[in-house]
């Protein structure tokens, strides 16, 4: 699966790389910021108050 | 021998694919544990952070020479820093601006107080939740608090320092490890007054507001002539679950007036 994403991104092996880094960055900052804050509202630890 | 130019197609087998979506979800369950762990800690450290500037610059405390008005208004805004807790037991830097209000968004930056509960250093109940685990956990290690531990609040006029009650003990012990740090007559009313069934710590149910009232376990109507003042923790238990709460109560035993450029010597007890 991975293999035919790379594969399917344009140019010579270091602009692939390129790409991939910035989109696995992107992937992170979007977890990060986004994604997970929302599932941390789903989860039990987060009740403190009475 | 030459090859015959056909393309080599290679083909996504179910099981590749199957195995390649595992490992992406161990590693997006990896990334989460690293959120919690690390990156909401890193978040709610610069909201403390800046909290606690916002107090600063309020009390004066900066070299801006501007002195506040001493008079604050009665009741801070929703996520606003008004006081400053230190728990001498565990270290001499676990301090905490404390915000207004209990809503998700108060809690990011700290502990925050309860908006129906009392100020410190009021008579009645001043309550404060705190997350456990990740933004910052000022409340992890409250399982660790023993009895007569100091709570110290600081306020824009006064440091007032609290006391944790007896957590387990009944009668006549209970009246002993009271009589350690309380006054005369507080020990009596934690023995035997309207104080005997407040513990220092103990396990309950979400939604047993009562905890929170101006004597906990009382009703939740607004502090009567008389009251002793208390300081009051809410935080989940156990530890990753929201199924309980751990509630620290204590009891308010000195309050000294702030001097500029002095600290009490209870912020130094170990």
């Amino acid at each position: 699966m991975y293999a035919a994403l790379w594969r399917a991104l344009p140019g010579p092996w270091p602009l692939k790389l390129v790409i991939t880094l910035v989109l696995v960055a992107a992937v992170f900052l979007l977890l990060m910021e986004v994604v997970f804050p929302w599932v941390t509202t789903l989860m039990p630890y987060n009740d403190v108050a009475v | 021998m030459s090859r015959h130019a056909t393309p080599v197609r290679s083909r996504l087998s179910a099981s590749q694919v199957l195995g390649e979506l595992l490992l992406t979800v161990g590693v997006l369950l990896l990334l989460f544990a690293f959120y919690e762990a690390y990156w909401t800690n890193l978040n709610s450290a610069r909201l403390q952070s800046q909290a606690d500037e916002q107090l600063a610059e309020r009390w004066g405390e900066d070299d801006s020479g501007e002195r506040v008005n001493p008079r604050q208004k009665l009741t801070p805004e929703l996520g606003e820093a008004f006081a400053r807790m230190y728990i001498p037991s565990f270290g001499s830097d676990f301090q905490f601006a404390i915000v207004e209000g209990t809503e998700d968004a108060d809690l990011m930056a700290g502990p925050g107080r309860y908006t129906t509960t009392q100020m410190p250093g009021e008579a009645g109940n001043f309550a404060v939740a705190g997350h456990r685990v990740g933004k910052g956990a000022p409340f992890n290690d409250l399982d660790n608090l023993e009895v007569c531990d100091a709570i110290v609040v600081e306020t824009s006029t006064e440091w007032v320092t609290y006391r944790i009650l007896p957590i387990d003990s009944d009668g006549d012990a209970r009246r002993a490890e009271a009589a350690e740090c309380l006054t005369p007559e507080q020990a009596e009313r934690v023995t035997t007054g309207d104080y005997a069934g407040v513990l220092g710590r103990h396990i309950t149910l979400p939604g047993d507001i009562e905890v929170i009232s101006p004597v906990p376990g009382g009703p939740e109507a607004a502090p009567t002539d008389g009251l002793e003042g208390l300081i009051t923790l809410t935080t989940c238990h156990p530890q990753f679950s929201n199924a309980e709460r751990m509630i620290v109560h204590a009891m308010e035993v000195e309050s000294t007036p702030k001097i500029p450029g002095q600290r009490p010597a209870v912020l130094e007890e170990t």
